[in-house]
């Protein structure tokens, strides 16, 4: 069981990482994407490894609702704009990862000081929630951002299950419904954006400075 | 009978929205939404007279709260809004899409007191942004667009923070996550790496939570979105969902504290408050928006919540009252912003001054509100605050309530520095509209002042056992 929850970890955390350098929308969508399959192979094994089969169902409504719909919503969002994208850190790709490489070792640090048993699993869970928030703040671009605020949501999850040997189907149904809202409304408020300023281009949001 | 009565509250706002897609004329979107605010306004009397069995004192106290100011600002929106459809500013569509938002966002907000377990309170806290987001870019354009945006990821990021919070709380303090209870559970035999996840958590919902609050360091949505928003959204915001961020920290906080001791969690509390009271400092004196103003005023008050949380005694009754004496405050200062924006098309700038004398009876509920929210006698705001700081010398924390002190100085004069130009200067350059001073735009706001004026002075007496029992529920006491 522990080496399926750390390798499931140290794939959502590799993935947040690569996020954290993605140069398109379809590239930030995809990988986000692919960040959902540990999470739910993770609750597989918790469903048969604790004898709770209603992981079974959580696992399937993970990948159909935050492995397909959602990255889908975050491609229809910035699909056929225009608008040529590279990639807009506030710091180099170096940084990025040593930053990241930071993060790890914290939450590694925390993680195995709470659970012994499982220690590794939780602090990457961890680390790749906190280097996907990470994203939304250093990447400039609003589909980065949104991807950055939904990948920070896998690794979380991806550390509760591990903490929690699978939340309730209370949490799990509240956690996927809030994923259904908030990728709605960063799809939607990327489109809006978009509209109203003529990029995804966060720096442009500077009319409420001051 | 009584147990049915804990889940009214939500049956009304939720079948007020459903009711309010299916109609299509403007008219019928307001009936239903002058019946809600009818029915969440005897709702609360009815709740007063009998509470509902599954409610503690806090759920209690936080839930009439809700009724009365979610109602006030409901009617508000009937006001505004139909002045908007009146001069074909907006369609049926949109007065549709307004009022079914803020019927859900009602919903949500009861949903927090209503709730007994602590990830539904979480599903209700982040329900409370995710409808609201959508309210704030209601008047469309890039600024709201751009205020929205801030306030979708910053407090998404803060709500996600908030799970793993309550997770990581829940599984140190040995709470069965799917458990309907609040009730708090002892220091019994915790593990180290229990203490550590509580102590984790603890951090994660004072930020997580905070940002919902509107709390340092994830303020940042506020001014914007507040200041974005149409007046009585700005207001519900301030007024209640801030609260309801506030309500659901302080629960976690209280559990957590059963678990570790209330050392910690107080510490934390005391030195958000403090920064959150200091980033208001620093930025009231330089606005030169009524709404943005009374937004960091808002940052600052949550601060002085927590502040009193973290002292504890009276000062965590302090805090307690001051949910309310700043509903009623805030809520009076945004609804005459709202009058003031339906006059001059705008909350601040060259244009907009001299409001005294272009909208005097608006301009002297603005006046009167602001003393309320700086805390001067013998508005509720000044009796809360005063609780506070003592609650603070009593816990001999003399330092910190010295440094609360500047900070409350520093806001007063920065009000005191630039409403009165707003008020008095020069001649007004308004652009008519006739609505800003009658009765459906003035009558809300005074009612919302008599609540500033009477709340600080009345609840403690009328509700003696409601307001300690709430404090008693925060200090691990039980169900008050």
């Amino acid at each position: 069981m522990q080496a399926v929850e750390t390798l499931g970890a140290v794939a959502v955390l590799v993935l947040a990482v690569t996020l954290m350098l993605a140069r398109t929308p379809e590239a930030a969508a995809t990988i986000y994407a692919w960040a959902v399959v540990p999470q739910a192979v993770i609750a597989v094994a918790l469903g048969g490894w604790a004898g709770r089969p209603e992981l079974f169902a959580d696992a399937a409504l993970m990948l159909v609702i935050k492995g397909l719909w959602a990255p889908g919503l975050l491609r229809r969002a910035v699909r056929h704009d225009g608008e040529v994208y590279g990639q807009h850190a506030a710091f180099s790709a170096s940084a990025l990862l040593l930053g990241a490489a930071a993060l790890s070792l914290l939450c590694l640090w925390v993680g195995l000081a709470i659970l012994p048993r499982a220690g590794v699993a939780l602090g990457l869970g961890l680390a790749a929630m906190f280097v996907g928030w990470g994203t939304a703040a250093v990447r400039s671009e609003l589909w980065a951002q949104a991807a950055g605020v939904l990948m920070g949501e896998a690794g979380l999850m991806t550390a509760a299950l591990v903490l929690a040997s699978g939340l309730p189907p209370l949490g799990e149904t509240f956690a996927l419904i809030e994923v259904v809202l908030l990728a709605t409304l960063l799809g939607s408020g990327t489109r809006l954006v978009r509209a109203t300023h003529g990029s995804h281009d966060s720096r442009l949001l500077r009319g409420l400075r001051g | 009978m009584r147990e049915v009565m804990a889940g009214l509250p939500l049956l009304l706002p939720g079948a007020a929205a459903a009711a309010t897609l299916l109609v299509r004329r403007s008219r019928a979107v307001f009936g239903i939404a002058w019946g809600t605010v009818v029915g969440l306004w005897l709702m609360g009397l009815l709740l007063v007279v009998s509470p509902p069995a599954g409610w503690d004192a806090l759920a209690r106290w936080y839930n009439l709260m809700v009724l009365a100011l979610a109602g006030l600002s409901l009617a508000v929106s009937v006001h505004v809004i139909g002045a908007e459809r009146a001069q074909g500013e907006i369609g049926d569509a949109e007065v549709r899409r307004y009022f079914a938002l803020f019927e859900v966002f009602t919903l949500c907000l009861l949903a927090i007191g209503c709730f007994t377990n602590y990830l539904a309170i979480w599903a209700a806290v982040e329900g409370t942004t995710l409808s609201s987001v959508l309210l704030v870019a209601f008047a469309g354009g890039p600024r709201p667009a751009e205020a929205a945006w801030k306030y979708l990821v910053v407090t998404g990021i803060g709500g996600l923070l908030a799970l793993m919070a309550t997770v990581l709380i829940l599984y140190g303090a040995g709470v069965p996550l799917g458990g309907w209870s609040l009730a708090p559970v002892g220091a019994g035999a915790i593990s180290a790496g229990g203490r550590i996840a509580v102590e984790v958590g603890l951090v994660l919902a004072v930020v997580g939570y905070g940002s919902k609050a509107g709390l340092v360091p994830f303020h940042t949505w506020l001014p914007d979105a507040h200041s974005e928003a149409p007046a009585p959204v700005s207001a519900a915001l301030s007024a209640i969902k801030l609260v309801g961020g506030i309500y659901a920290l302080l629960r976690l906080v209280a559990l957590a504290g059963s678990v570790v001791g209330a050392t910690w969690p107080h510490v934390l509390l005391i030195v958000t408050g403090l920064l959150s009271l200091g980033i208001a400092a620093a930025a009231i004196p330089g606005q030169r928006d009524l709404k943005r103003m009374f937004a960091y005023s808002s940052i600052e008050h949550m601060g002085i919540i927590a502040l009193g949380a973290g002292f504890g005694g009276i000062g965590l009754l302090g805090a307690l009252l001051h949910m309310w004496t700043h509903g009623f405050s805030k809520s009076a200062l945004f609804y005459g912003s709202g009058n003031v924006r339906l006059r001059y098309a705008a909350t601040g700038g060259p244009g907009v001054r001299g409001i005294l004398g272009a909208m005097p009876l608006t301009g002297s509920a603005l006046a009167l509100a602001t003393v309320a929210i700086v805390g001067l006698p013998p508005f509720g705001l000044f009796w809360s605050e005063w609780l506070v700081l003592l609650g603070g010398v009593q816990a001999g924390q003399l330092i910190w309530v010295g440094v609360a002190l500047v900070f409350l100085i520093i806001n007063l004069l920065g009000f005191g520095l630039r409403l009165p130009d707003l008020l008095l200067g020069g001649s007004p350059r308004g652009t008519g509209g006739g609505h800003a001073e009658s009765l459906s735009a003035l009558w809300p706001l005074g009612v919302a002042l008599v609540g500033a004026l009477v709340v600080g002075l009345v609840l403690p007496g009328a509700f003696h056992g409601t307001w300690v029992g709430a404090a008693h529920v925060l200090t691990g006491g039980g169900q008050g």
